[in-house]
C-alpha cells in the first residue's frame, strides 16, 4: 500500500482514477477501494482529492496564479477549484495567498521542528497496519510452550528456581525473527488477538496448547501437578469471600467489591539493563547472594540472567546470516548494524543510542514474557535514553534524523506487539528540574507522524514549558485518538510524598498500562489490584444489606428502614456501608496476599526493582522498596448525583417521598416521567456547581480517609484511585438504577468523568468540577476523560487550551484524555440524545446544545463535521 | 426610570468568541429592536418565553394538569400559546425538560459568582466576561453594579450592543467597559426603521458620543454589520456605514456573514419566521472588504470567515 500511496502522490497531476491505479498493481477494483480505505481512512477519490489540494495550496504559496493552478490540478473553472479549496482549507486561495508570508513561515517552522517519516519507517507501518507482520498459530505460541517446558525440565527444586527456569527457556529457544526494514528486532510472538499470550488464565486452555505444541500426556500431567499454583485461574476466581457473617463475591460480576490483576504488571528497571546490561546485573545478583545466603531466590534469578546474556548473541546470528543472503545492499548493510547491536545487548552496557534503545525492547519483552501481561509499561523514554542520545550526537555519530528513525522503529514495535503499553514523556526530574528535552518533543512528533502508538502520556505542571504543553495537545488534534493523556505533577508528587514515598522518587513517577501510577524501578503497585464500587452503597442501605440486581445476595448491613430516614442518616448510612465495602475490599486483599500467593514469584521483575535482590524477597514477596495496592474506586460521580437528586426532588422540593424513590430503584423507573424528573431537576457533577461538586469531593475524600486508615489497620499502604478501567460496564451491568435517573445495567460513569450527557455547562465547568476533587488524596491517579469537538483543538484555538490546562493543574487536575468527537458520534447522538446532553455545538453566530437543535439541523452539522474531518 | 429587573436568556461558558480570549458570555433578555432577521428571537422580550423541544417530549401528559393551554390533537401536545401568560409551571412539570423556560433572574451577587468561577482561564488569556443580549444596556444599573464586582476583580469586560438605548446607560457604563461591540443595521433612518422597527439616529448618535468618550478611559469600539441578504448588504449602504465608522474613529468595521440557523428557534418559541435569505459567500464578503478599505485604511473593514 505504501507503493501505491507513493504512485499516486507521483501522479496527482494526472486524473488519476481507483480503476487505473488497482489495475496498475494488478489488484481488483474492488479489493483496492476497500483496502486503500483501510490503510489511510480515506476513499480514493478522497484522498486524491485532499492531496491535490494541498500541493495546489503549495503552488498558490508559490506565487502561481490562481486560476493557472485550478486548471493544473484538473479543474475547469476557478469556482469549482475554489469550492474544493474552501472545502479543505477553509478560506479562498486568495486569503490563503494573502496569509501566505505567515503561512509560510508556520510551515517553515513545521518543517525545521517535525522530522518526516523516513520510506523505511512508512514500509514498516505499512506493514503492522496491514498485519503483514503476524506469525503461525505455532510461533505466536511459542511462549507458552517454551515456559511449561523449562519449567518440566527443572524438575521439582523450588518454585523460584521452577519460574526462573520457564523464562530462561523462553529467552534460550524462542525463535529469533526479523523483519525486512527494521532496526530494532525482537518479539513477544503474540498476536493482535494475543492468542497463546495470557494463557494462565485459563488453565484447561493451557493445557490444550502444550498439547498441540508437542508435550505427552504425561509431561502435561506433570505439568499441571506440579505447577499447579502458576497456572491458578486468579482472575477468573467466583468463589465467595466469607466475611463477619457477609458474602462478598469475589466475582465482580455480581459484587461491589473485587480484585483484578494485582500480582504483575509494572514499570521495572529497563534502564539498569540498558546501563549495567545481564553481565553487571548477573554480577550483582552474585554479590547479594554471598551476603544474603545461597537461597532458590537467587538461584532462579541467576538462571534468567544467564540466559539473557545469550540472547543478543542470536539476534546477531540470524542478522549474521540473514545479511548474507540479503540481496539488496542497503538492507545487508542495516544488518550488519543490527548484528553489531545485538553482540553488545542486552550483555553488555549500552554504548550507542541505538544499544540502549535496543537493549531496552529487549528487556521489556524478557518482561511481558514473564507475567503475559499487555500492561508492562516502559516507563520514562525521553529519561532513560537522553544522555544516549546527547553523547551520540556530540560526538557526531548519530543525525537527528536517525534518532528520529529508530523512535519510530520502537513505537512502531509496540504498536506491533502489546496493547496498553505506556511511555511518558516531560515532568521534572528527581532533582526538581525540568525534564523536558529533545527527545521528549521528538517522540511527541514520532506519535504523530506515525499517525498512532497505544499509549503514550504527557507529565506536566503549571511551569511545565508552555511550547511543549502546546505541542502535546496538538498532537491531541492531530492524532485524534486520545493521546497523549496529561498528568500533573503538581497534583501526583505530593500525592506520593503523602504516602511515604521520597520526594526524589515521587518526582520520578510514571504510569502503568492505562493511568496507574508507579515509581519506576523501585515499586511493586500491585496495580488494578482492589475494586470498589461504592455506588452499590445506596443499593444495599435501600434493600436492607440484600443486593436489587441479585436478591439472594447478602452482603450489606441492615441499617432500618429506609423509609423513615432523613436526608442525614440516609447519607451517614451510606457512607458507613461505604466504609464497610472498602474494608472488605482490603481485606481480601490482605487474604490475598497470604501463602500460597506469594508463591507466584517474578525473577525479571524481582532482578530490576529496586528492593528486592537486596532483601533476598521477590517482587511478589514485598521485596520492591516501595509495595502498595492501587484501590479503584469506582461510581463517585453517580453517587453524588443520586445524593443530591435525593436531598433536592424529596426533601427540599418533596416532589416525591423516598419511598417512591426507593420503590423505582428497586423497579428499575416504571415511571419515565420520574426517571426524566430525577435526570433533570437536580444538579448534575461536572458542571462546576458547588452543591454537587462539593459532595462528590466530600465522598472521595472519605474513600481515601478510609483507605488511609485500612493502610494502617492491614499494614499495606492501599492507595486510592478513582478510576474505573473498562469496569464501568461491568459494574452498571450489575448495580440496580440509581436515583440519578441510571436505569438498571446501564454503564456507570467513567472514572470521575461526569456521567456521560451530563455536563453541559462548558469546557471550563466541567475542569472546575474536576478540580474541586481532593485529587492530592489519590496517588493513584484520579482520571477523566473529557470530550471535546475535535474543531476546538485548531491551531487558533491551541493557546486557549494550553491556558486552560496550565489554570487547573494549579488547581489540582490530575489526569485528562481528551475524546475529539467526530461525525460518526453526532449521529449517534441524534439517535440517542439524552446520552449526549454535553455535546454543544457551534452553531454559528450563536452556541446551541447538539440534542436541542432541529434534526435538520442536525444533520446540517453532522454534514459539517465530515466535511471537517476531510 | 426605575429599571426592571434583568431576564437572563443564557450564560455561555468556554466561548472562544465574542471577544479576546475565554469568555463568559451573558445574554439579557429584551430589546427595543425588532430585527427581522433576528437570530436570538427568545431575546427580544423582556420576561420569559417557554421553548418547546418536541423531539424531547415523552408525552408523559403533566404539562396538560398543569395548565389548560396544553391540549393533545392527534398524538401530539399542542400549546396555545396566545394565552400563555408565561407562568412557566408547565416547564416546572415537565420531566424531560421539553417545555423549558427561558429567562433567568439573578442577582449582580448570583450573576457574579458564575462570572468568578472562569477568572483563572480569562488572567491566562487575555479573556473576561462579554454583556450580550437582547440589549444588556436595557440593565444599566443592574450591570453597573455587576461590572463593578469585576472589576474590583480584574476581570475584562466587553458589552456587545444595538445602541438604541438612553445615553445616561452608555455614560453609566463608560467607566468600566473595555471593550465595545456595537451594532450598526443600517444607514438610512427609514430602511432601518422597516427592518428594526426603530429609526437609527438614536444609535448613530450613541456611537459619535461612545466612539468620543471610550478613549478618555482607555476602551475600545468596534463598529459591526450583520449582513443581511437583500437588505443592507448594498455597496451604497455599506460604503456609508464605513465611512461613519472611520470618520468616528472605531477600530473598525467587522463585517459579519448572515446566517439563518437561527430560524429553528422561532418555531420552537412558537412563532412565524419573518425572514429568509441565502447567506453570503465568503469570498464575496472579502472582496467587499476590499473594496471598502481602497478609500479607508487597510484592514479597517474586515471579516472573519
Amino acid at each position: 500500500m505504501y507503493r501505491v500511496i507513493k504512485y499516486v502522490n507521483k501522479n496527482i497531476y494526472k486524473s488519476i482514477t481507483a480503476e487505473e491505479t488497482a489495475e496498475h498493481f494488478g489488484y481488483s477494483k474492488w479489493y483496492f477501494c476497500d483496502a486503500f480505505k483501510r490503510y489511510t481512512g480515506q476513499t480514493f477519490v478522497e484522498y486524491v482529492r485532499t492531496m491535490r489540494m494541498q500541493y495546489a495550496a503549495i503552488d498558490i504559496l508559490n506565487g502561481e496564479k490562481i486560476l493557472d493552478v485550478a486548471l493544473a490540478y484538473g479543474y475547469d473553472t476557478q469556482s469549482g477549484f475554489n469550492k474544493a479549496f474552501i472545502k479543505q482549507f477553509g478560506c479562498y486561495p486568495m486569503e490563503y495567498r494573502k496569509n501566505a508570508k505567515e503561512a509560510q513561515m508556520r510551515y517553515e517552522e513545521r518543517k525545521m521542528s517535525m522530522y518526516m517519516l523516513s520510506d523505511r519507517c512508512a514500509i514498516l507501518r505499512d506493514k503492522v497496519l496491514t498485519r503483514d507482520m503476524d506469525f503461525t498459530r505455532k510461533i505466536a505460541l511459542q511462549r507458552t510452550y517454551h515456559y511449561a517446558k523449562g519449567c518440566l525440565q527443572e524438575g521439582k527444586t523450588s518454585i523460584s528456581e521452577i519460574y526462573g527456569a520457564g523464562l530462561a527457556n523462553v529467552i534460550l529457544n524462542s525463535t529469533p525473527i526479523i523483519t525486512e526494514g527494521e532496526l530494532l528486532v525482537g518479539y513477544n510472538y503474540g498476536d493482535h488477538g494475543y492468542e497463546g499470550f495470557v494463557p494462565f488464565s485459563n488453565q484447561e486452555e493451557t493445557m490444550k496448547i502444550m498439547a498441540a505444541m508437542g508435550l505427552n500426556d504425561e509431561e502435561v500431567e506433570w505439568f499441571r501437578a506440579n505447577a499447579g499454583s502458576y497456572l491458578r485461574n486468579c482472575d477468573l476466581d467466583t468463589s465467595y469471600y466469607a466475611r463477619e457473617g457477609k458474602e462478598w463475591a469475589l466475582s465482580m460480576e455480581v459484587s461491589a467489591v473485587g480484585r483484578c490483576v494485582t500480582f504483575n504488571h509494572s514499570v521495572i528497571g529497563y534502564e539498569e539493563v540498558v546501563k549495567y546490561g545481564f553481565e553487571g546485573l548477573l554480577e550483582r545478583v552474585r554479590k547479594y547472594k554471598e551476603i544474603n545466603g545461597d537461597t532458590p531466590f537467587y538461584r532462579g534469578i541467576e538462571k534468567v540472567c544467564l540466559a539473557a546474556m545469550q540472547f543478543g548473541d542470536r539476534y546477531a546470528d540470524e542478522a549474521e546470516r540473514m545479511a548474507q543472503s540479503a540481496t539488496d545492499e542497503s538492507w545487508a548493510n542495516d544488518l550488519k548494524k543490527v548484528a553489531a547491536v545485538c553482540r553488545r545487548v542486552p550483555k553488555y552496557p549500552a554504548q550507542t543510542f541505538h544499544e540502549a534503545a535496543q537493549s531496552l525492547l529487549f528487556a521489556h519483552i524478557f518482561n511481558t514474557w514473564e507475567d503475559g501481561i499487555n500492561a508492562n509499561s516502559l516507563g520514562r523514554l525521553d529519561q532513560i535514553l537522553y544522555p544516549y542520545y546527547k553523547n551520540d550526537i556530540e560526538k557526531g555519530i548519530l543525525t537527528k534524523e536517525e534518532a528520529f528513525e529508530l523512535i519510530c522503529c520502537l513505537w512502531i514495535k509496540l504498536y506491533r506487539d502489546y496493547d496498553v503499553q505506556q511511555s511518558c514523556v516531560g515532568g521534572i526530574k528527581p532533582d526538581g528540574t525540568d525534564a523536558v528535552n529533545e527527545l521528549s518533543f521528538m517522540m511527541l512528533d514520532a506519535t504523530e507522524s506515525l499517525g498512532f502508538v497505544r499509549c503514550l502520556s504527557v507529565r506536566y505542571s503549571p511551569n511545565t514549558d508552555r511550547a511543549f504543553l502546546r505541542r502535546a495537545l496538538e498532537v491531541v488534534g492531530h492524532v485524534q485518538k486520545g493521546v497523549p493523556f496529561f498528568f500533573n505533577d503538581d497534583v501526583l508528587i505530593p500525592a506520593l510524598v503523602r504516602r511515604g514515598i521520597s520526594l526524589e522518587d515521587a518526582r520520578d513517577y510514571t504510569q502503568i498500562g492505562c493511568v496507574e501510577t508507579v515509581i519506576p524501578g523501585k515499586s511493586n503497585p500491585h496495580a488494578v489490584s482492589g475494586i470498589t464500587n461504592i455506588l452499590k452503597a445506596l443499593e444495599y442501605v435501600f434493600n436492607h444489606g440484600y443486593s436489587i440486581r441479585y436478591p439472594e445476595l447478602h452482603c450489606g448491613t441492615d441499617f432500618g428502614d429506609p423509609i423513615a430516614f432523613d436526608y442525614k442518616t440516609l447519607k451517614e448510612n451510606v457512607f458507613a456501608q461505604m466504609d464497610e465495602m472498602l474494608e472488605a475490599t482490603c481485606h481480601m486483599l490482605t487474604m490475598d496476599m497470604k501463602p500460597p500467593r506469594t508463591n507466584d514469584y517474578k525473577p525479571i521483575k524481582s532482578l530490576l526493582t529496586q528492593g528486592c535482590l537486596e532483601s533476598g524477597r521477590d517482587f511478589n514477596d514485598e521485596g520492591a522498596t516501595y509495595d502498595y495496592y492501587q484501590m479503584m474506586l469506582c461510581g463517585i460521580p453517580n453517587l453524588a448525583d443520586s445524593l443530591i437528586a435525593i436531598k433536592k426532588l424529596v426533601f427540599e422540593e418533596n416532589r416525591y417521598t423516598l419511598a417512591q424513590v426507593i420503590d423505582a430503584v428497586k423497579n428499575d423507573f416504571p415511571d419515565e416521567a420520574m426517571r426524566q424528573d430525577m435526570l433533570n431537576k437536580a444538579p448534575k457533577f461536572g458542571n462546576d456547581i458547588p452543591e454537587v461538586d462539593d459532595l462528590a469531593a466530600e465522598i472521595m475524600d472519605f474513600c481515601c480517609d478510609r483507605l488511609e486508615f485500612y493502610s494502617e489497620k492491614y499494614g499495606h499502604p492501599f492507595h486510592p484511585q478513582p478510576f474505573t478501567f473498562l469496569d464501568m460496564i461491568l459494574h452498571g451491568r450489575n448495580t440496580a438504577a440509581s436515583p440519578d435517573g441510571r436505569k438498571a445495567g446501564e454503564p456507570i460513569a467513567y472514572s470521575v468523568s461526569p456521567m456521560q450527557g451530563r455536563d453541559f455547562n462548558g469546557f471550563t465547568a466541567l475542569i472546575n468540577s474536576l478540580c474541586a476533587l481532593p485529587t492530592i488524596k489519590a496517588p493513584g491517579s484520579t482520571s477523566a476523560i473529557v470530550e471535546v469537538d475535535p474543531k476546538l483543538f485548531c491551531d487558533a484555538n491551541l493557546d486557549y487550551f494550553v491556558d486552560i490546562m496550565l489554570s487547573a493543574a494549579k488547581r489540582g487536575l490530575c489526569n485528562v484524555q481528551f475524546n475529539t468527537v467526530d461525525a460518526d458520534t453526532l449521529i449517534d447522538a441524534q439517535k440517542h440524545p439524552d446520552k449526549y446532553n454535553n455535546l454543544a455545538v457551534r452553531v454559528s453566530g450563536f452556541s446551541q446544545k447538539f440534542n436541542l437543535l432541529e434534526k435538520d439541523l442536525q444533520n446540517h452539522i453532522i454534514g459539517r463535521t465530515k466535511h471537517a474531518a476531510i | 426610570m426605575q429599571q426592571s429587573s434583568p431576564y437572563i436568556m443564557q450564560i455561555l461558558r468556554t466561548s472562544f468568541h465574542d471577544g479576546d480570549g475565554l469568555r463568559t458570555v451573558v445574554y439579557f433578555k429584551g430589546c427595543p429592536l425588532k430585527c427581522i432577521w433576528c437570530h436570538n428571537p427568545e431575546g427580544q422580550r423582556v420576561g420569559y418565553d417557554v421553548f418547546y423541544y418536541e423531539h424531547k417530549c415523552i408525552k408523559c401528559g403533566r404539562c396538560l394538569k398543569a395548565c389548560k393551554n396544553h391540549t393533545v390533537k392527534d398524538d401530539k401536545m399542542v400549546f396555545d400559546r396566545d394565552n400563555c401568560t408565561m407562568c412557566g409551571k408547565c416547564a416546572k412539570e415537565c420531566p424531560s425538560g421539553a417545555l423549558t423556560l427561558c429567562g433567568n433572574n439573578m442577582s449582580p451577587e448570583e450573576l457574579f459568582a458564575v462570572i468568578k468561577r472562569d477568572k483563572d482561564y480569562y488572567d491566562r488569556t487575555g479573556g473576561g466576561v462579554t454583556f450580550s443580549g437582547g440589549e444588556a444596556l436595557l440593565y444599566s444599573d443592574y450591570l453597573a453594579h455587576v461590572m463593578e464586582k469585576c472589576k474590583l476583580e480584574g476581570i475584562r469586560i466587553a458589552v456587545e450592543s444595538a445602541m438604541y438605548v438612553d445615553k445616561t446607560a452608555i455614560e453609566k457604563l463608560l467607566p468600566y467597559v473595555n471593550d465595545w461591540m456595537v451594532d450598526i443595521k443600517h444607514m438610512d433612518d427609514q430602511i432601518h426603521r422597516r427592518l428594526t422597527g426603530k429609526g437609527n439616529k438614536r444609535i448613530l448618535e450613541n456611537i459619535e458620543y461612545l466612539a468620543k468618550q471610550a478613549p478618555k478611559y482607555g476602551a475600545t469600539v468596534l463598529a459591526r454589520t450583520p449582513l443581511i441578504p437583500g437588505c443592507n448588504d448594498d455597496m451604497e449602504n455599506l460604503s456609508k456605514t464605513a465611512q461613519f465608522a472611520f470618520a468616528c474613529k472605531t477600530r473598525g468595521l467587522q463585517l459579519l456573514k448572515y446566517n439563518n440557523l437561527g430560524q429553528v428557534k422561532y418555531t420552537q418559541l412558537g412563532g412565524e419566521i419573518l425572514f429568509d435569505g441565502k447567506p453570503q459567500a465568503n469570498e464575496h464578503i472579502v472582496s467587499l472588504c476590499n473594496e471598502l478599505n481602497t478609500n479607508l485604511s487597510e484592514g479597517f473593514v474586515f471579516f472573519k470567515p
